[in-house]
């Protein structure tokens, strides 16, 4: 792993095979259902979706290759931002925190 | 419903274990016996098997298991042992019932995003980090017992709030007539935390709107800005989450330069994984 690859939870109906478990995936009793560092693929992803698991830490860090996709991810995580202050980023100080944020997302790794 | 029946709910419910209360108490002492401590920790025997199984757990990244709670102490420092039993013991007293339609683990993971959040922002304004953390892990406790005393009506809750695209506190208001923030003083006050936490869990909504430039920032207005960072942030991972208003007056008094800002929002991002595997029930 990449020393600029950071752990990000995600919903497992963000997870898409070839990405690669931050952190172990374990069943409610404790029983290790994939390690960390095991590679998602479409088989283990449904099953994991046959157990129910909803969520699932992925490593996140490195730069697609493909500038349109880096540039999509980066529209994504803007329109999402956008929904959240969707009642607060008209007011003033919103505004500014908005700003602020939209700033950071933009530079972000995608 | 009437806001009366809540806060006698509130009183009816169990106290926190005696040794959290004490733990929960030096946070506003100098001179602590962490022995002393240690032996009362280790007479709960949940309390003690849940505390060991974090401090083991791959956050803390241990070359050798840790078995004992003073040797947790000794290893891992009181202040973060005091952290993980308070946060054992108040996340076992609210478990989710059977078809409980309440979001349990989106509720955690704010919880958790404050806590991180507040931890990261108190250096800034020279609050001891741990008491910070433990009042963003507390301060939408009120929801929980809502959520969880009065299940039924909470759906009625949940609805509103879709139905008006609202906070959660202005549905609490709408159904029960009393919000998490009032709910959750009356439990910080039934458990006895310290009065700094009890103030930040009453005023995380209202702290905000005293703040001006020429006030000190105290542990509330962390708590109050913490809980926002953490709805902006996305942390709840909520489809239907949003930022709560920000006057500017309370922006400008809370006077992080731009390189701050970012810096509070990468530290959060990057230890609230980490914190969420841990602490997540």
């Amino acid at each position: 792993m990449s020393a600029d690859a950071r752990r990000c939870d995600i919903g497992l109906d963000q997870a898409v095979a070839g990405m690669t478990l931050a952190a172990a995936l374990c069943d409610a009793n404790g029983g290790v259902l994939l390690p960390q560092d095991a590679e998602l693929t479409d088989a283990s992803l449904a099953s994991l979706r046959r157990r129910g698991v909803e969520r699932c830490v992925v490593w996140a860090g490195a730069e697609p290759a493909d500038p349109a996709q880096r540039e999509r991810e980066r529209e994504r995580r803007l329109l999402r931002l956008r929904h959240l202050f969707r009642h607060s980023g008209a007011g003033a100080g919103g505004a500014l925190l908005l700003e602020r944020l939209s700033d950071y997302r933009q530079r972000e790794r995608p | 419903m009437i806001a009366d029946d809540v806060i006698k709910a509130v009183r009816d419910l169990p106290s926190l274990p005696a040794v959290v209360v004490e733990l929960l108490a030096t946070m506003e002492q100098e001179d602590i016996d962490t022995h002393v401590l240690a032996g009362k920790i280790t007479l709960d025997q949940a309390l003690t098997a849940k505390t060991l199984r974090l401090a083991n757990s791959s956050f803390y990244g241990m070359p050798s298991k840790v078995t004992t709670i003073p040797q947790a102490i000794s290893v891992l420092g009181f202040h973060s042992i005091r952290t993980l039993v308070t946060a054992c013991s108040v996340t076992a007293s609210f478990t989710p019932g059977a078809g409980d339609a309440f979001d349990f683990p989106g509720f955690w993971r704010h919880a958790i995003g404050s806590a991180v959040c507040a931890r990261v922002l108190a250096p800034h304004y020279r609050i001891n980090p741990d008491t910070a953390f433990t009042a963003g892990l507390l301060h939408d406790l009120g929801t929980l017992v809502l959520a969880t005393r009065f299940r039924d009506d909470y759906l009625r809750v949940s609805a509103y709030r879709r139905e008006h695209d609202c906070l959660t506190e202005t549905a609490q208001l709408a159904v029960f007539g009393i919000g998490h923030a009032a709910v959750g003083a009356a439990l910080a006050a039934h458990w006895k935390f310290p009065p700094p936490i009890q103030a930040a869990v009453a005023e995380h909504h209202s702290a905000g709107e005293r703040l001006t430039r020429h006030t000190p920032v105290t542990l509330p207005a962390v708590v109050y800005l913490a809980n926002i960072l953490a709805h902006a942030l996305d942390l709840s991972g909520q489809q239907d989450d949003q930022a709560p208003p920000l006057p500017l007056a309370a922006w400008q008094a809370l006077a992080l330069s731009d390189a701050a800002c970012d810096s509070v929002f990468a530290d959060t991002e990057k230890l609230f994984h980490d914190m969420c595997q841990m602490l997540t029930p």
